[in-house]
């Protein structure tokens, strides 16, 4: 059993949870003290030690039951009737999902004896949300059919793949890697192989799977507008736990500091005890100035996707600034930050996408973006300069001398003029321009993209089109306004 | 005395008034049997603070309660020397201190003098204890709640791993304290800051979430006995129906109990859609969560009066 718990800890590493080997010590050692006949009991004192934060609640709970339930027990062979073991036992027995008074182990052991049909039946019991019993390894002929170990590994390969992807969609790549690592040793077919076959594996593991994107795997280098719902899903969280971090951080910076004006009041009331003799001064606190943000947001369709990202970093964190505003533009600007007063910040995005989704630019499309006149009687399509001249009419009032100001867009102007003497103007009431732009750094100023006459009135111009590149710019923005002077 | 098994811990802790889940339980189990402190999270008033007082009732211990707040530091949390106490005693004593310095000639002989009896200044006697120190020396095991942890600084909570791992305090002046006996610590926080890694490591770790509705029921019959179980039933579905709504603050254990107990001053057993939306404020704490579940629930009423008559009632 405390092998069982020392893969289970290294699995749950992998999956993002970090668990120390002081608490598996402690987990093995309360083991003693519990009913091990008792599921819930053991899964208490596992989660009880190896779940110091409630947001892995789920991947725990997913990971747990993915590797006491369904894995196939591969110390089966070495087990001792220990009361220790019974637990495990236990589970051989307990829990048929499948039908009622047949004996799953007689069920699942001839399909156990081929692999692949054991991963089969996995895949399939996986989609009808059915709970099955451990299957007993050890049962297995040791030989099992004469398979070619070739076939068989081409074969396991892509099922594990597609068993762990639709398992675990969250996309931490380390963990799918690790647990296929680990069924591929665990699954009779590493025994096989270690009896003679040669133990170099044939397709590498790291082999590109099927159907899968091109191009980056790394959640946090993919393009935005390419992420799955699941991936954005998963993008969201870690921007909230980043959230959280400089949240944390800021306060900390907060407390150490040891610098600033004394403060009079509480140091003579502190030196009254002394007799009036100021033992100890105190300083005034000296707030870290927090900077105001406003953020212009361009959602027309080519830029729309890195939006609901760039608002969440930014109400998540609104409590380290001194005010959040954001506008969003097509060629209209619309305030939205009344909508996030009054929603949870993820209701507020998806309240404030949903209006613009559906807003195709028609004439980026279909042409004909000659002789309009800005602004006017098509108002889908990106217009920065009519954008500008009405941020510059209506709210610039919002700017002032510690404010930066955010603008997120392409760039991509239909060819209408850009007006960019505004945004100099704009930029002479604020402290900061800085302007995120979500293509790739080839294509500025390429075609219509105006971002050339844009640059000279912009302090920082940086690319932001994955979950890499936004993080920098925050952190960045964190250093910048409210430690540094610049 | 300390808790024999897990079946003993619920029906102790049930004993005393509170209904656990197998899972409070068996932490609560292995807290006490290993002696290591419990950090307890999860949303406001789900029962983290009862937890830990029902926990003392049922091992007869007392209670020592720290509440954690922003800028806490050591002299609350741990001892503070009674700096107007030992004036005091030095006015006092002026008489006496001049007899010690009268007969000496030099001003190094005096203080030499003075300080040996320094130890007279510094003892046990001008020390203020706080809670910390109270578990620490307490002669008899207690359990020591440090409520809120979250809202203390990281200074604090780093402060606190020393005596979470070896139950010992020091003192300059007095020297090392260690621990009559291990207290039975408990550690509660909202989350509202992420506890260092360091800390969450020595405890056990438990999430209290919204009960289940059963065991809301239980909670609820639990508190009001006698109450009709199918008025019960009522109040529980109306209360996790307004959980799964979208809501700033949603309504937690104790603000069931205090609706229960407002339907009951009522002298209701029927819960009409009017009743629940006009006692609405005892259970929505914010305004925009009222206005939501108000919404809610007309539109709900809506749907009932238009379900038999098949068409929309429009009257308010």
């Amino acid at each position: 059993m405390v092998k069982t718990i020392i893969r289970f800890a290294h699995i749950c590493r992998a999956g993002g949870i970090t668990v120390s080997p002081a608490e598996v010590l402690d987990a093995i050692e309360q083991m003693d003290r519990i009913d091990l006949t008792a599921e819930d009991q053991f899964r208490t004192v596992l989660k009880a030690n190896f779940l110091k934060n409630h947001r892995d609640g789920d991947t725990f709970a997913k990971l747990y039951d993915f590797f006491f339930h369904r894995l196939p027990n591969t110390g089966g062979r070495r087990r001792t009737p220990s009361a220790r073991e019974n637990l495990l036992e236990l589970q051989d027995i307990q829990g048929s999902g499948i039908q009622e008074g047949a004996d799953p182990e007689e069920l699942l052991s001839p399909l156990a004896r081929d692999p692949l049909r054991y991963l089969d039946l996995l895949l399939r019991i996986q989609s009808s949300e059915l709970d099955i019993p451990e299957v007993d390894m050890s049962s297995l002929a040791p030989g099992g059919e004469v398979f070619p170990a070739y076939a068989r590994r081409t074969g396991i390969d892509p099922r594990l793949r597609e068993l762990l992807a639709k398992e675990f969609p969250s996309g931490d790549e380390s963990l799918r890697l690790y647990l296929q690592e680990y069924l591929l040793n665990a699954l009779p077919d590493g025994e096989v192989r270690a009896a003679g076959e040669g133990a170099r594996p044939i397709v590498p593991l790291h082999f590109p799977s099927g159907p899968a994107r091109r191009g980056p795997e790394n959640l946090g280098e993919i393009p935005f507008q390419h992420l799955t719902e699941a991936e954005a899903r998963a993008v969201h969280a870690v921007i909230s736990r980043l959230a959280r971090k400089y949240k944390d951080r800021i306060t900390r910076r907060n407390r150490v500091s040891k610098k600033g004006a004394v403060d009079i009041r509480r140091t003579l009331r502190h030196a009254t005890r002394y007799e009036g003799v100021p033992m100890k001064l105190f300083r005034r606190r000296r707030l870290p100035q927090k900077p105001k943000i406003v953020a212009l947001c361009d959602v027309s369709y080519s830029v729309w996707a890195a939006v609901p990202f760039m608002l969440n970093i930014l109400y998540s964190l609104q409590d380290c600034f001194r005010q959040v505003q954001a506008f969003v533009f097509i060629a209209r600007v619309a305030p939205v930050s009344d909508i996030f007063a009054r929603r949870e910040t993820m209701a507020a995005i998806d309240e404030v996408m949903a209006s613009y989704q559906l807003h195709h630019p028609r004439s980026a499309v279909y042409g004909g973006e000659e002789g309009k006149v800005a602004g006017d009687a098509d108002p889908e399509i990106s217009d920065y300069g009519t954008a500008l001249v009405e941020f510059h009419d209506r709210f610039s009032h919002f700017l002032d001398r510690r404010t930066t100001l955010i603008i997120l867009g392409d760039g991509r102007n239909n060819f209408l003029p850009p007006r960019a003497d505004i945004l100099g103007r704009l930029g002479e009431k604020c402290r900061r321009v800085v302007w995120l732009n979500p293509e790739p750094e080839i294509l500025w100023g390429d075609g219509d993209s105006d971002i050339r006459a844009y640059r000279p009135y912009i302090h920082e111009l940086r690319p932001c089109n994955n979950l890499q590149e936004l993080t920098a710019f925050v952190s960045d923005l964190f250093t910048v306004s409210l430690y540094g002077n610049s | 005395m300390i808790f024999e098994n897990i079946e003993e811990t619920t029906t102790q802790l049930e004993r005393c008034g509170y209904i656990s889940s197998p899972e409070i339980a068996t932490v609560v189990f292995l807290a006490g049997a290993t002696g290591k402190p419990l950090l307890v999270e999860g949303p406001a008033g789900v029962g983290k603070t009862e937890l830990a007082k029902t926990a003392a009732r049922a091992l007869g211990r007392e209670l020592i309660r720290l509440q954690c707040y922003e800028g806490i530091d050591e002299a609350k949390a741990l001892y503070e020397w009674e700096y107007a106490k030992q004036l005091l005693y030095t006015q006092m004593l002026k008489e006496k201190i001049r007899d010690i310095f009268s007969v000496e000639d030099t001003l190094a002989a005096a203080v030499e003098k003075i300080a040996a009896q320094e130890n007279a200044f510094f003892s046990e006697h001008f020390i203020q204890p706080r809670p910390l120190l109270k578990a620490i020396t307490a002669p008899e095991p207690v359990v020591l709640l440090i409520d809120e942890i979250d809202k203390s600084d990281p200074e604090f909570e780093a402060f606190l791993l020393e005596l979470l791992s070896d139950y010992q305090i020091s003192i300059p002046e007095l020297g090392t304290k260690a621990a009559r006996h291990i207290p039975f610590v408990v550690l509660t926080s909202n989350s509202t800051r992420e506890m260092s890694d360091t800390l969450k490591r020595r405890c056990l770790y438990l999430y209290i979430d919204y009960p289940t509705p059963e065991r809301e029921m239980e909670i609820v019959a639990r508190k009001f006995p006698g109450i009709d179980k199918r008025f019960v039933e009522k109040i529980v579905n109306v209360v996790t129906d307004i959980r799964s709504l979208d809501l700033k603050k949603k309504p937690c254990i104790s603000e069931t109990l205090d609706w229960t107990r407002s339907l009951l001053a009522l002298r209701t057993m029927e819960i009409p859609l009017e009743l629940i939306v006009g006692t609405l404020n005892v259970l929505c704490k914010h305004r925009s969560d009222l206005e939501k579940t108000r919404d809610h629930f007309l539109a709900k009423g809506q749907g009932v009066r238009r379900g038999p008559q098949g068409k929309i009632d429009t009257s308010p």
